[in-house]
């Protein structure tokens, strides 16, 4: 049997990683703005974290215009939501190792 | 990552869904929209009782427009889209078209009864789906009234079902509306803050 630590995804295990692809877990795509304020972050800071979850195909951004205001959608894929399930499943199997032991 | 940190992060991204559910609660809007659009039938019954149908077949389409362009307004207001609007979507035709068909091809008690379990059958999936005691709660006591009323059989039995299922979607509707207006819970400790 492998260590569940095995089993972390390097792209995604970072808190902030996880908290975006959190929300779009439960939205089907969320604005940035809303990312943004959700997860008390900074809009250089969030968009480092998209910018990286993107170039592995976690997520997908979409800019689009509502009226005169510009907007930007994040969305996960189906890749994304994976490996956030993924991710989950091995931290509650660490927190299950460390219990039994 | 030690176990208490490992804890904490579990804990910390199940708030943030549940705040992301929670701003995804635009269920009040379909129930206020449709429970007056039901109301409106009932009152329509009063004035003319063999025309119900076409009452429907009009409002129908307005109270769907009306639902979905609250609904499109608060997603673009909140910056977030419902994941699963499309089913939610699907189930509100889905019983409406059932219940405007079975209002016309039955007859008398049964063409006056029938169209409120398509109705409460569709609340009850919404609600086994969502989790939501609420909107189960909603459909069953719509199945109920509509059997109390088929079974009692009163002269008037569209006007009772129309007035009783009315005023359980604007009830379930307004109990519904203060939960997305209280805000989110304040107990999250915001992840960039500790990242």
């Amino acid at each position: 049997m492998t260590h569940p630590a095995l089993d972390l995804n390097d792209t995604v295990h970072q808190r902030v990683r996880l908290g975006i692809l959190a929300v779009l877990e439960e939205a089907k795509r969320a604005e940035f703005k809303y990312l943004r304020e959700a997860l008390d972050l900074s809009d250089g800071n969030l968009s480092r974290h998209v910018q990286g979850l993107e170039e592995a195909g976690l997520v997908r951004g979409e800019k689009g215009f509502e009226g005169r205001r510009p907007r930007t959608w994040i969305s996960s894929t189906p890749a994304g939501r994976r490996a956030f399930e993924q991710e989950l499943k091995a931290l509650r199997a660490l927190i299950s190792r460390v219990d039994g032991s | 990552m030690d176990e208490a940190k490992t804890s904490h992060t579990l804990t910390e991204l199940a708030r943030i869904r549940e705040r992301t559910a929670v701003e995804l609660e635009f269920g009040w809007i379909p129930f206020l929209v449709f429970g007056l659009a039901v109301l409106g039938s009932g009152a329509f019954t009063l004035v003319d009782d063999n025309n119900l149908g076409t009452y429907w077949l009009i409002a129908a389409p307005i109270a769907t427009l009306i639902t979905i362009a609250g609904v499109r307004r608060l997603e673009l207001s909140h910056g977030v889209v419902d994941r699963n609007e499309l089913f939610y979507a699907a189930v509100i035709v889905t019983m409406t078209a059932a219940a405007i068909v079975l209002g016309y091809s039955l007859d008398n008690l049964a063409s006056d009864v029938a169209p409120a379990f398509p109705i409460g059958l569709g609340l009850l999936i919404i609600g086994a789906f969502d989790r939501s005691a609420l909107v189960a709660g909603a459909g069953g006591l719509i199945v109920l009234w509509a059997t109390v009323v088929a079974i009692a059989g009163p002269g008037n039995a569209d006007t009772w079902v129309a007035f009783g299922e009315g005023l359980i979607l604007v009830g379930a509707g307004v109990m519904a509306r203060p939960r997305q207006d209280a805000g989110l819970p304040q107990n999250t400790e915001p992840i960039g803050r500790t990242s």
